[in-house]
């Protein structure tokens, strides 16, 4: 029941970016992509969903090959929500959120009642039931991360891939989207997988960390074992303190 | 029943039911007025569809067979098998025509950078840009065409405005079931252009295949301007226009979309070539120049709105 990858080799315009790596990511978890700018974590996050071919190595999930499975299937199992997405202009909330559920139709059918009720589900999830007749432009940047991410849950794949999701938030809608994240996986049993910039907010809200650097896997594990002012070092060039968060007991990464 | 000679109503309704060979009002409604009228319909529909998804592919409001260059390369593309192999037969015209919209498109694809750029918003801007290059490329030699040969002139300007003088019940039945087998193509991707609408990774991870359905969308315009363009030459403005109005209907669901562009296409050609016919009787001004009167303002119109407000 995970995401198992073994020595992935995936190249993007003539350029080897993804060299060798082998990582297992548990499902019903939550885990973290962590790395410098450009070290390969989107192209990772792809390559998991199937959208790039491998130069490579294997990505399967639940014991089976992602490369081999068919468009359709691929789709109902794994849930991918891109750096920078954006709606079609003048799209309502709601229409964004139901095409979450194309997977899930037959060719030439209009939406069934549980298609309808899984929308109304995933914009009550997030916090939008109200909104749903509100065009994707006119909400707020959290807002409309927000709507996106329902567009993932009406998906409804055990597999969910999220990319920066808290990019362009304030404070407390980042804690709000990770805090999502988390339930998730433990009231849905999903499997998250997301890349993340900011340290402090992974260790709390992840249950592991990959940490990458150049395409290479520097460490990964548990948060305390992976944000170690060694790693740190070797993925960011860096050196920093590393203090405990008292209340929640995850390390707490300070820059010297 | 409007054109350059009054047939009176009567007349018209007994062509359509009863007809009268004998009747020289009835003949004009029948032989040439009907299949007018009739090529018109579909003529306005297939480029009405080939603007909605041209637009909807390309992410851009102001892309159209016309705007792109494609009906210009269809025109030019006829226009040169005329020039080398003599007059040809309806459908050996359409597929010169296909094939000439089909190489316009790739030109213009190519020459704005298309994969490489595809990613970024850059593109939108590079499209009509290299449409416009394409288009004027393609026209010139058409009219150049048109200069060096004087005594074809008449039969050439045909193939720079566009007009349904040439509609005849011949070509409108060899091409009538292409037009329809386009139309339905692109039918058939509107979910999958539902689906790319939201970028190519969220629509993969949809579970669509965005290769597919860019290439099966691309056949759709292809065919259709082609189509469009065999039978009546290289008509502006309503795969541009027509779009905006399609999706105030159809809203972001580019099936009701589709649905809305094909009366809204058909009745905009028909409309003006009305004008065309009766505006300057007995003569018949061609259905392109009203287009272009029409189309014009509205073009304007549209472009402030897409630009908005100067900041
Ligand atoms: N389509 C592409 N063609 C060629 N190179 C690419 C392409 N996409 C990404 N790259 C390169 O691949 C490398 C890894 O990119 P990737 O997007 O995976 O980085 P990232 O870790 O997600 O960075 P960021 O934190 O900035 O999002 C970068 O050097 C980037 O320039
Ligand atoms: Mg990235």
């Amino acid at each position: 029941m995970s995401v198992s990858i073994e020595n992935l080799k995936v190249s993007l315009g003539g350029r080897s970016i993804l060299k060798g790596l082998s990582l297992d990511l548990p499902g019903g978890e939550v885990s973290g992509l962590i790395g410098p700018n450009g070290c390969g974590k989107t192209t990772l996050l792809r390559s998991i969903a199937g959208l790039l071919p491998l130069q490579g190595g294997s990505i399967s999930w639940r014991h089976r090959q992602v490369a081999q499975m068919k468009a359709g299937e691929r789709a109902r199992q794994i849930a991918i929500l891109p750096q920078s997405a954006q709606a079609p202009e003048g799209m309502k909330v709601a229409d964004l959120v139901a095409r979450g559920r194309s997977p899930h139709l037959r060719p030439f059918r209009p939406m069934s009642r549980a298609d309808r009720d899984a929308v109304q589900r995933a914009l009550a999830d997030v916090g939008l039931e109200h909104l749903g007749d509100r065009p994707v432009a006119a909400l707020s940047g959290g807002q409309r991360q927000r709507a996106w991410i329902a567009m993932v849950l009406a998906q409804d794949t055990p597999l969910v891939l999220l990319d920066e999701p808290t990019t362009f938030l304030d404070l407390p809608h980042q804690v709000d989207i990770l805090r999502l994240a988390r339930r998730l996986s433990t009231e849905h049993g999903k499997t998250v997988v997301m890349v993340l910039h900011d340290l402090n907010f992974a260790a709390r809200f992840c249950d592991r960390i990959a940490a990458l650097k150049e395409g290479q896997l520097v460490a990964e594990g548990a948060p305390e074992t992976v944000l170690t002012q060694q790693t740190i070092g070797q993925m960011f060039g860096m050196t920093c303190r590393i203090l405990s968060d008292p209340r929640h007991n995850t390390p707490f990464v300070l820059p010297d | 029943m409007f054109g350059a000679r009054a047939v009176p109503p009567e007349a018209t309704w007994q062509a359509l039911i009863a007809f009268d060979p004998a009747d020289p009002a009835q003949g004009i409604i029948r032989g040439l007025r009907l299949p007018r009228a009739l090529t018109g319909l579909a003529c306005g529909a297939a480029l009405a569809t080939a603007g909605v998804i041209m637009q909807s592919l390309t992410r851009n409001p102001l892309a159209d067979p016309g705007l792109m260059g494609v009906n210009a390369g269809a025109a030019l593309a006829v226009v040169a098998a005329i020039w080398m192999f003599g007059p040809q037969d309806i459908a050996a015209l359409a597929v010169a025509a296909m094939a000439g919209a089909g190489i316009a498109a790739a030109a213009v694809w190519k020459l704005a950078g298309g994969r490489e750029i595809s990613a970024s918003g850059a593109l939108s801007v590079r499209l009509p840009l290299a449409g416009t290059a394409i288009s004027s490329l393609c026209l010139s030699l058409v009219a150049a065409a048109v200069l060096l040969n004087t005594e074809a002139r008449e039969h050439y300007r045909f193939w720079m405005v566009g007009s349904l003088g040439q509609a005849s019940t011949d070509s409108l039945l060899t091409l009538a079931p292409v037009a329809v087998a386009g139309i339905l193509l692109g039918l058939a991707c509107a979910r999958g252009l539902d689906a790319l609408a939201l970028g190519s990774d969220l629509a993969s991870g949809l579970g669509a295949r965005p290769g597919l359905i860019a290439g099966a969308a691309l056949t759709t315009v292809t065919v259709l301007s082609g189509t469009a363009v065999a039978l009546a030459g290289p008509l502006g403005f309503v795969g541009l226009i027509i779009p905006h109005a399609a999706r105030a209907v159809g809203g972001t669901r580019m099936s009701l979309t589709l649905l809305a562009a094909l009366p809204l296409g058909a009745a905009m050609v028909l409309i003006c070539d009305t004008i065309a016919r009766v505006a300057a009787r007995p003569s018949d001004i061609a259905l392109g120049a009203v287009l272009a009167l029409i189309g014009g303002p509205a073009f304007m119109f549209l472009l402030s709105r897409v630009l908005g407000p100067a900041r």
